[in-house]
Parts: structure tokens; sequence; C-alpha cells
């Protein structure tokens, strides 16, 4: 197929083309220009303009991709981490696409009559009906129900599509995971390629998760020459770099093309046990001596954590053993807690760089279920939820984390204003490239407009 | 994924809690999914449709059955419908389960001191209460507790958030509702062992 047929498969009008990068820092991008691995990249940045971005917290991808799709923060849209506490219990759920607050990008467009094509956005599992494709990204666990419209499924084996890379490999060697990795890759960017030529569209979004995952266990790799898997890393960015050529050869100068990431990544030093630290000052007790869930929480206990970084105070008439008073001891405990937590140090180092309330950071009508303080880190230190360690730090098999900060974001124009840019600023972005004026409130700025 | 229509039955003696609960599994129950649902409370519908009922049911209420009859015509229209009514006769209430298909019965039950405190106006047990619910033996006398309800919650013992959630995890096992998240307990494992191996539990 040339290009005149890509063109022809267009939608009228304008349309929008997002590319996402999950867990992509800024810096590495730069760097890896600076090295001639991404020569398409910077050619794009000739036209437009790559910049750093903040992403909302806890810096985790089902609430920055909702954030993403949503445009509002999670008080809005609802989802403050990969798992939650359903109400008046210690029961845990996994928030995703169901129980998302605000309505989706894609969902708004189709009142203007606009098609779109989402393929592999994380949290949109599983997969509903919208005016146009849509393929789930993480946790989706089974490719029929992952894909709208079901006729598209054949489509998806013959390519040999997988949802998610088996990160399982890992356990055998890095180099299985590699494999597994480079796989998923080549399947996921011949996929996102043919829905882009094959699928008319107003707003195309694509996403590549192999480099969060590659990230999460290959830090190192990507940050040592002297690895033995380093130029595995260059060669999956290289890989990556020709599919944006690709993509942005086959699109109009009016068009409006982006790429994103929902959060930057970082090197692990130590992991840090938010509920190991609050069991060793007292705030946190346990029912048994190997608790291993949530309902293991006494009575006592007086605040807990949940993964990555959030602190609920254990109040009474919000959690069925909760025995903090509402109001004004649950305020008293909150600053007690963010002094206390500020404080953290491991190995004689301090390992937090700001404690948030939620009110902070966080507006909207599910602000009652926020957690009641988010903690973010120093680089390097990896705060858990796991309510099975009972030691302060340690480390796992994962040697990259996420950070809130050097997330990116592209626009191929001129930014028409000064920074920082926030992942919620994507959403008005794009509706503007559109040519379009919602009327629902959204929370960003468009970086296109002046 | 897809829900069930069925029919919650809310029974219970007066202030045990049914239009609070009602509501908040109304609320519940749509973040499940159930998006197609209604609530029938006993007091709504005597205020809406009294005068007109006046002259055919004692007291200006829809009786057991006639609550009975509408919830089964939105329950045959999948519709999920959360009746809160006293339904004070065990042998209407079984009537009701035989008219409707999916029906569960939800018992709330409450201790008589717990249930006089919360009745502050002493419409029910009060000394100066109206008709015949005004001493709290009258309700005693003419309340059948369900012998073998699907759902018993202790309204006393529980907050209504609470008495909410255990009720939504009773509809669960029974297969009626799907987790909020839509995922089934065993898709839930899966979902446990990916988000693992990426370090979030």
């Amino acid at each position: 197929m040339g290009l005149g047929d890509i063109f022809r498969r267009r939608a009228q009008g304008r349309r929008a083309v997002v590319i996402g990068l999950d867990g992509v820092p800024y810096t590495l991008l730069r760097q890896l220009m600076a090295e001639g691995r991404m020569p398409a990249l910077a050619a794009l940045t000739q036209e437009g303009a790559l910049e750093p971005m903040e992403v909302t917290l806890p810096e985790i991808s089902s609430v920055n991709w909702s954030s993403f799709m949503t445009g509002v923060n999670p008080a809005r849209h609802g989802v403050f981490g990969f798992v939650d506490l359903r109400p008046s219990s210690y029961d845990i759920y996994f928030p995703n696409y169901q129980t998302l607050k605000s309505k989706t990008l894609w969902k708004c467009l189709e009142s203007h009559g606009k098609r779109s094509v989402v393929a592999n956005v994380p949290s949109t599992y599983p997969a509903q009906p919208i005016n146009g494709v849509l393929i789930s990204g993480f946790v989706a666990l089974d490719l029929k129900k992952a894909t709208y419209p079901s006729s598209l499924v054949p489509t998806l084996e013959k390519f040999g599509y997988e949802l998610d890379a088996d990160v399982g490999q890992a356990k055998s060697s890095l180099e299985a995971l590699g494999e597994a990795l480079q796989r998923s890759l080549n399947a996921r960017l011949e996929v996102l390629l043919h829905l882009f030529k094959e699928e008319p569209h107003d707003l195309f979004i694509g996403v590549i998760t192999e480099t969060d995952r590659m990230h999460h266990y290959l830090w190192e790799a990507v940050t040592d020459p002297r690895h033995r898997l380093h130029l595995f890393t260059r060669e999956v960015y290289a890989q990556i770099d020709r599919f944006l050529g690709q993509i942005y050869e086959a699109i109009g100068k009016d068009d409006l093309f982006m790429i994103m990431s929902d959060h930057g990544f970082c090197g692990i030093d130590r992991e840090v046990y938010l509920n190991a630290w609050l069991r060793q000052q007292g705030y946190l007790a346990f029912s048994t001596a190997a608790p291993k869930s949530y309902s293991d929480i006494d009575a006592r206990t007086r605040a807990f954590a949940m993964d990555p970084s959030r602190i609920y105070i254990h109040q009474k008439g919000k959690f069925p053993g909760g025995r903090v008073e509402p109001n004004g001891a649950v305020q008293a405990l909150t600053e007690e807690l963010r002094e206390g937590i500020l404080g953290m140090e491991v190995e004689g180092r301090r390992v937090v760089e700001q404690v948030y309330r939620k009110e902070e950071i966080y507006r909207g009508p599910y602000l009652d279920r926020a957690p009641d303080l988010v903690v973010v880190p120093k680089r390097g230190y990896d705060l858990k939820g796991s309510v099975q360690k009972d030691i302060l730090a340690g480390n796992s098999q994962l040697t990259g984390m996420h950070t809130h900060d050097d997330a990116v974001v592209y626009v191929n124009r001129g930014i028409r204003r000064k920074g920082p840019f926030t992942i919620l600023d994507i959403f008005p972005t794009l509706i503007s490239g559109l040519g379009l004026d919602l009327s629902e409130t959204r929370e960003g700025t468009s970086l296109i407009e002046t | 994924m897809e829900n069930k229509a069925f029919t919650l039955w809310l029974t219970g003696l007066p202030c045990s809690g049914k239009t609070t609960l009602a509501s908040l599994l109304g609320a519940r129950l749509r973040e499940c999914n159930v998006s197609r649902l209604e609530i029938l409370d006993e007091g709504v519908l005597r205020d809406d449709l009294g005068e007109r009922l006046e002259s055919s049911s004692a007291g200006g209420a829809l009786s057991t059955t006639q609550t009975a009859l509408v919830a089964n015509l939105l329950a045959r229209n999948g519709v999920a419908v959360i009746v809160a009514d006293a339904s004070p006769s065990r042998q209407e209430r079984e009537n009701a389960r035989k008219i409707i298909g999916s029906f569960v019965e939800v018992y709330l039950k409450c201790a008589l001191g717990v249930l006089r405190e919360r009745d502050l106006c002493g419409s029910y047990y009060g000394e100066g209460g109206r008709g015949e619910a005004s001493q709290a033996g009258a309700w005693g006398e003419i309340y059948e507790a369900p012998s073998n309800p699907e759902i018993l919650v202790e309204t006393d013992q529980l907050n209504p958030e609470q008495a909410a959630a255990e009720i939504l995890r009773r509809l669960e096992s029974l297969g009626l509702v799907s987790s909020p998240s839509g995922y089934s307990s065993e898709e839930e494992e899966m979902v446990k062992d990916r988000l693992e191996k990426l370090g979030y539990l």
C-alpha cells in the first residue's frame, strides 16, 4: 500500500494522532537522539516541540492513562491506583475501564461524529463499543474481551498480537525477557501500523508498553553501556524511531501529531516498604504475625499504605475496624504522619521528597475515596504498599522505578505557552488540534493555543 | 460483563434501614455496571401513588403483591429492582417470590431498642405514634421475619456503608453482579499475578 492509499483511508477534516510510549523519560529520548539512535524523532523536533512533562500522583500507569483519556484528575475519574478497597471493606478490587467516572476523549468525540482508533491504552479493559476501534491495554486478559469490534480478533491473531509482553520470562533469564519483549513489540508495531492504514479515523491513539516493561527489568541495561543487553535496548528504541517516522510520514500537514509518556523512569537503589515503616512506628497493626491482605488489619491500626505511595487514615465509619475519629483527629494524625514520613530514613538517608495531603493535589466528587496522603520519593527509592514485608527496605528483580516528573510530550507545532506541562494538558490539546470546542469541563490547558 | 436483572427485596421492621440501604445500594450497583435500575420504596410509592390507590388499598400504599407485579414488569424488561418495603407478611413475600423470577430476599434485622432510637418522631414505636403501628408490640406482632432469606444483615451491628458492602458481596457470590471492575474471581487472580510481576502488589 502506498502513501496515496493511506491518505484515502483518512476520515474527513483534520485529525489527531497520538503515540504513547509507556514509561519513557524525556531525558532518555534526548540522550538517544544525541547518540544518533533516533533520527526520525530528532527530525520531528525540528518541526515541533519535545518537552518534559509532569504527571498525576501517584505516578503509575492506571492513574495517568485514566487522566490522559479523561482530561481530569483522579478525584474526578476515580482511579487512584491499580488496586483499591471497596467502600467500607478491606476487600480489594481493580479499578478499570468500567469503573472510570469521567467520559473519555473518544466518547466526547462521538457526539461530534468523529471516529477513533484506540489501541493498547492501559486501563481500557474490558473493551466497550465506540465509534471506531478499541483494543484494550494493560491489564487486559482476554483478546476477545479486549477487542471492539470483535471482527478484528482474527486479524490480531494473524499478526500474533499479544496483549502484554510475557515478563514472566525474566525468571529464567534477562535474555529470555528480551526475546519476549521483542516478539511482543514486533507484533504491536505491525498491528498499530495496520490499524493506522486500514481503519479510517479522526483520532488515532496507539500505545507501546514494551518500553515500560523493559525499563522495569532492564533499567541497568538502558543506562549502562557495559551491560550485555545495552545494545538490545538501543535496538528497541531504533525500531520505535522507525515506527514514529513511518506514522509521521503518512499524516497530513494540518494534522496534529503527538508523542507522550505516562511517567518518567529512573533506577532503583532500594525498594521502601511503607507498611513496614508504619508498623515500626506504631501506626499499623495486624491480627496475624504473617499478614497476607488488608483483611488482616487490626482495629489498633491508625494508618496503612496502599501501593505505591498512598497513605490512608484508618478512619472510623470509613473502614470496618476504623478507630480514628473523623475531622479533628484525622487532621492531627495526617499532619503527624506527614512530618514523620518526610523524615523517613533508609541506611541514614532521607528517602522522601514530598508528602501531599489529598486536598493539595486532588479536586472533585471522589475526593472522599482518595488516600489521605500521597508520598513522593526521592529518586532511587521505590515506595511499595505490600502488607507482607516486615523490613523497611530491600531489593527485587526490578531495577527501574517510575518518576512523576521527566515524562515526555511532543507536539508537531510550536507550543504557545510556557511550562510546566502536565498530562492533563494533552486532552485539551487534542481537542483544539481537531478544531473542536467541547463544553465538558477539563482541567488542563491546550499546548497549541494562546 | 453483563449483569442479570434481579429484584432485591429489602424487608424489615420500620427504621431498620430499608430506604437508606436502597439508596446506597443503588449507587453501588451502578458502579458495578448495573445501569438499568429502579428503586421501589414504599414511602415514595405511598406519597406518589397514594391518592390513586386509596380506594383500592388500605392506607394508600401498594400491597406487597402489587409491588411485586410492578417489580416483575421492570425485571422482565431487564431492569434490576430494589424494593424497600416492610412487607410484614411472610406469605405475601413468598407470593412475591413466585411472581418475580429472580428474587433475592434481604432481611434487615435490627434490635427493638435501636429501632426505637432511630424513630425520632415516635411515628412507629413511640407512645404518640400514629395508628396501629404506634406501639412497639404491634409491629412485633405483625411482622413475620423471613425464615430463610438469601441475605441477612444486622443493621444494628453495621453502618449503612458496611451493610451495603455485605449485600454486594453476597450478590457477587450469587453470581448476580460482577465486581466493580468487571473481573471474575479467576480473572482477578490473573490480574494480581500480572501486577505482582511489575511490583505493584
